[in-house]
């Protein structure tokens, strides 16, 4: 099963779309909340797909349970999604697929001689998701993400550095039910929730062979949480992170905004093979 | 010892190129436990909370949170991990001070399922080489 987080965006599903044009054929739940003015535009959209489906949460109920960390959350935000899809699959589903719906598109990420190359993704999706899937099945990994851009900045230094360090689950990832978890604080929940999952000693992987992209934050779609984006301060939003966990995340004041940056070293518990444990 | 002929990758930063597996090597060299935490800041709040006038309760309380800013270098602790006896390993294993990767399934999963998929890849057809 995948679910599609969504708002407002009832006619722009990019990520359906994606996903159906990339051969992937099975179930998708497409999540909105109660308070969402296009509710009912989305049932239209989807009445023609056998295997797709609307889920509607009650946003306060969600709101009421989720950890936001301010007294008044605000609304507009992705964590109250994540949260109701958790306890939607939660006994029902051993694994499950959570993506955004913006995305743009999936690419295997290699290295060809001395430069790192993209493929993209254009009807394997079906397999491909079975072999991640089996994957997870098979080992204690408690949520599967991709690579984002950020990621690749190096070019082939990138996907060659140990990849035990990049544990962050953006946009778009696989969870494994074992492991239930509550996403947490009002923004930057998929930076924030990772961190605090992998300091318990929960394995939160990026699988840095795929590549996922996606629209630009606060970018010029409309829907989704765009207009919260556009018409915050940078500052609140490097903020949550640096209050939940202050012994790896801090923020830098370059170019006019702020960014939080994290040092690997002091973010997560190393994976290290069960050879160097004494018998 | 025969479980550190693997080469440490001295700094963060560095890589090789056969190096793709989701696991930290520890070092050779067994670091201080001095070493695995970094108590400045903790140190500076304590003395502020100490200094203060608020009441012990209060104090109590500020200590739990001072604790937040303990800066704990998981290189340096899954390096101390390797060279700690059973004792010590069982325990830092109990506080998820390192994740152990049983029989490597993470790692060799990782490498395997990387490999497969650039398989499917090259004999589906998804070949639009794009950058």
């Amino acid at each position: 099963m995948i679910y599609i987080i969504s708002h407002g965006r009832p006619h722009n599903q990019r990520t359906y779309n994606l996903l159906r044009q990339c051969g992937y054929t099975g179930d998708i739940k497409v999540v909105v909340d109660n308070e969402d003015k296009t509710m009912i535009e989305y049932y239209k959209e989807l009445e023609a797909d056998d295997r797709a489906e609307v889920g509607v949460f009650k946003k306060q109920e969600m709101i009421d349970c989720t950890d936001t960390g301010i007294r008044e959350p605000m609304r507009n935000f992705a964590v109250f999604a994540r949260n109701a899809v958790e306890q939607d699959a939660m006994g029902t589903h051993k694994l499950f697929w959570v993506f955004d719906d913006d995305l743009t598109s999936f690419r295997l990420r290699f290295v060809d001689g001395d430069s790192l190359r993209s493929m993209k993704i254009t009807h394997s999706l079906d397999k491909i998701f079975k072999l991640m899937e089996d994957y997870v099945s098979s080992t204690p990994i408690a949520t599967l993400g991709f690579g984002t851009a950020n990621n690749y900045m190096s070019g082939v230094k990138s996907i060659e550095k140990e990849s035990s360090k990049f544990r962050m689950c953006y946009n778009g990832y696989l969870r494994n039910s074992q492991y239930p978890v509550e996403w947490s604080l009002n923004m930057c929940e998929d930076r924030i929730t990772s961190i605090l999952q992998n300091k318990v000693g929960n394995v939160w992987l990026q699988l840095l062979c795929l590549q996922i992209d996606t629209l630009p934050i606060g970018g010029l779609i409309e829907g989704g949480n765009s207009d919260v984006y556009r018409n915050m301060d940078k500052f609140h939003q490097v903020f949550f992170p640096v209050m939940t966990s202050p012994d790896c995340n801090y923020t830098k004041y370059m170019k006019d905004k702020w960014f939080t940056m994290y040092d690997e070293k002091t973010m997560c518990p190393k994976i290290i093979s069960s050879k160097y444990k004494e018998r | 010892m025969a479980l550190f002929e693997i080469a440490k990758n001295e700094a963060d930063e560095t890589y090789t190129r056969k190096t793709q597996v989701p696991q930290y090597v520890p070092s050779k060299t067994k670091p201080h436990i001095d070493s695995l935490v970094d108590y400045k800041k903790y140190s500076q709040l304590i003395r502020n909370i100490n200094e203060s006038g608020v009441s012990e309760e209060e104090k109590k309380f500020l200590r739990f949170g001072a604790s937040r800013h303990l800066m704990f270098n998981y290189s340096l602790i899954a390096d101390y991990y390797a060279h700690a006896s059973k004792e010590m390993q069982e325990l830092m294993e109990q506080s998820a001070l390192v994740i152990l990767d049983i029989d490597d399934a993470i790692a060799n999963g990782y490498v395997k399922l990387s490999s497969d998929i650039e398989k499917i890849m090259n004999t589906t057809g998804d070949r639009t080489k794009d950058a």
